[in-house]
């Protein structure tokens, strides 16, 4: 075969499918959109002024008050949710795949808004390009494919209570068994133990190939370590109550989040900055924007009647910039993979909140507990979300 | 803001030739919010992405993910994108590496199944066209290998542009080419005995 022939051939054997071009270019047009949003400045800060002015009118609001007189409270304050809220999940704003634990067990909602249960499991982690994803339940450690196809399983003596994969490769898994952080390979093999941990404390990969992981160690210290040769790489000093860790895209800064305080290390440990919720503020969830240094801080009040959603530079020691504010407490958040919306759950008007990182309208689904009830007998809020890539085949 | 359409479904313009654009001049456009020129840039780099990908992974969701991706990467750096920078070698650099991870992510999880690529023969489906074991042998080459081949013969880069492109001294890829098609060339040959 000559060199024309191998060309021809190259092109002839690989055509795109029209599908997969559609696809494609209604998540392109729609980062595109999304990036157009993102400058308009001159509303922005109306929007969040006016939502942080209403949101001390809707703090005084009971706790008790019934789920439908809070819904309807957001409609006529802030102008989402209700009646603008979309009846079902006709699709996901901005593309991409969603796993979502709820009691009723994971499930996997498609870019188009169609859902799958995938199992009964306590709890599930994405692959880093949404191939597979890790499940755990009880002392069960499960991979699995997005249709529910187990590819591997394995069995602890003690309850697994979380599990993530290895970003860039997959080729690492770290779980939480017991009191004890574990690592296993992507297939399966080599199941190892790690180092004691906390167990109520996700451990963090940081995203490269290098299979580095931050966990909290039982003396409330972040450690992070190399897991191939199991070498400690630095660890903080005392951090009380840590709760959250998180990695910005980059790998070049590690979020640690207490309840009210959250410390940014750079590399080797160092510490960038450290900043506290305001007085009388929780912190429950931070989360980087991915491609940048800004950060997502969920927090809410100590009664849990007002939660904010703020963004904040942490190294340059901005202020926050309120992405949304409401009654009750705000659950978890998962950003896009592009970067361009933040899912916020709000159990208290079971809704799932779209936000831009710009600003801008917000885009509120509701009824989402009766999404992944499939009696109709018990909805109940999902718990957590992450949010991944495109599917292969949509 | 104007809505988006889908590239190929609108009616074409009635007589004349209108002059295509250079994809400086449509990336300068996107910048300045021209919707229709971010179409004219996925119309124009989407086919030979996908292919790249595809010939690279071996699998058609892959591809699509990993495309898609790159096309994802540009729009998050369109603001700051220099434009004085060809935009084709910046995508394709992004599928060509992204492609090399996701082959050798999935060889090292090892894959079993009537899907993997070891349990396709060399020719699937019964099919005597002449192009469709080059696939399957382009398969049979290494992650790096079958990414140089794809970035020469595909793509058309030259070897100093492929060095350039994913930063590699260029004896390496001149190595790599020859080994691969010689490589290629034997897959062939096995194909059709």
């Amino acid at each position: 075969m000559n060199d024309g022939q191998l060309r021809q051939a190259l092109r002839e054997t690989s055509p795109p499918d029209e599908q997969a071009r559609r696809r494609a270019w209604s998540v392109v047009s729609a980062a595109y959109a999304e990036r157009q949003l993102a400058g308009r400045r001159r509303h922005r800060g109306l929007v969040a002024a006016v939502a942080t002015a209403l949101a001390a009118v809707i703090a005084v609001t009971s706790l008790s008050a019934p789920r439908d007189a809070v819904a309807r409270l957001m409609r006529e304050v802030l102008g989402i949710g209700g009646d603008r809220a979309r009846p079902a999940l006709v699709h996901v704003p901005g593309g991409g795949r969603l796993l979502v634990q709820a009691p009723s067990g994971t499930w996997v909602v498609a870019a188009d808004g169609s859902r799958r249960r995938v199992g009964r499991y306590d709890g599930a982690s994405w692959s880093p390009h949404g191939l597979f994803f890790v499940a755990w339940r009880n002392g069960q450690l499960t991979a699995a494919e997005p249709g529910g196809q187990v590819r591997w399983s394995l069995a602890r003596r003690q309850a697994i209570r979380v599990a993530r994969w290895a970003p860039v490769d997959g080729f690492r898994i770290a779980y939480l068994a017991g009191r004890r952080l574990r690592v296993v390979n992507g297939d399966g093999t080599g199941d190892r133990r790690l180092a004691p941990a906390r167990p109520a404390v996700p451990p963090a990969w940081r995203p490269d190939k290098r299979h580095v992981l931050a966990y909290a160690d039982p003396a409330e210290r972040v450690r992070v370590v190399a897991v191939d040769s199991g070498t400690e790489l630095w660890r903080s000093r005392r951090l009380p109550g840590t709760g959250a860790l998180a990695w910005s895209s980059d790998g070049r800064r590690l979020a640690a989040a207490t309840r009210r305080r959250v410390v940014v290390f750079g590399g080797y440990g160092r510490r960038l900055a450290s900043f506290e919720a305001p007085a009388g503020h929780v912190i429950v969830d931070v989360a980087w924007q991915p491609g940048s240094w800004q950060l997502v801080v969920v927090r809410h009040d100590r009664d849990g009647r007002h939660s904010e959603v703020s963004l904040r530079e942490p190294a340059r020691g901005s202020g926050d910039r309120v992405l949304l504010s409401g009654p009750g407490r705000f659950g978890s958040v998962a950003w896009s993979p592009a970067g361009r919306r933040l899912l916020i759950a709000w159990p208290e008007a079971d809704q799932w909140v779209f936000v831009g990182p710009g600003g801008g309208r917000a885009t509120a689904v509701g009824d989402i507990s009766r999404h992944f009830d499939p009696a109709g007998n018990d909805p109940r809020f999902p718990e957590r979300v992450e949010w991944c890539c495109p599917a292969a085949g949509g | 803001m104007r809505a988006v359409g889908i590239p190929g479904e609108r009616a074409q313009p009635g007589g004349g030739m209108s002059r295509r654009r250079s994809d400086a001049a449509l990336v300068r456009a996107a910048q300045r919010g021209d919707a229709r020129a971010v179409e004219e840039l996925f119309e124009r780099h989407w086919a030979d992405a996908f292919r790249a990908a595809h010939l690279i992974t071996h699998d058609r969701g892959a591809a699509e993910d990993i495309a898609q991706e790159a096309f994802l990467a540009a729009m998050r750096a369109l603001s700051r994108f220099d434009r004085s920078r060809p935009l084709r070698p910046w995508l394709h650099r992004i599928v060509v590496n992204r492609a090399i991870d996701w082959a050798r992510a999935r060889r090292l999880r090892r894959e079993v199944g009537p899907e993997s690529i070891d349990a396709i023969p060399a020719h699937a489906g019964g099919s005597t066209a002449p192009f469709d074991g080059i696939a399957t042998a382009l398969a049979g080459l290494g992650d790096e290998q079958r990414a140089v081949i794809v970035l020469r013969y595909l793509l058309e880069y030259t070897p100093g542009e492929i060095a350039e492109l994913l930063e590699l001294p260029r004896g390496t890829v001149n190595s790599r080419l020859r080994r691969g098609l010689d490589a290629l060339g034997r897959l062939l040959e096995e194909t059709e005995q």
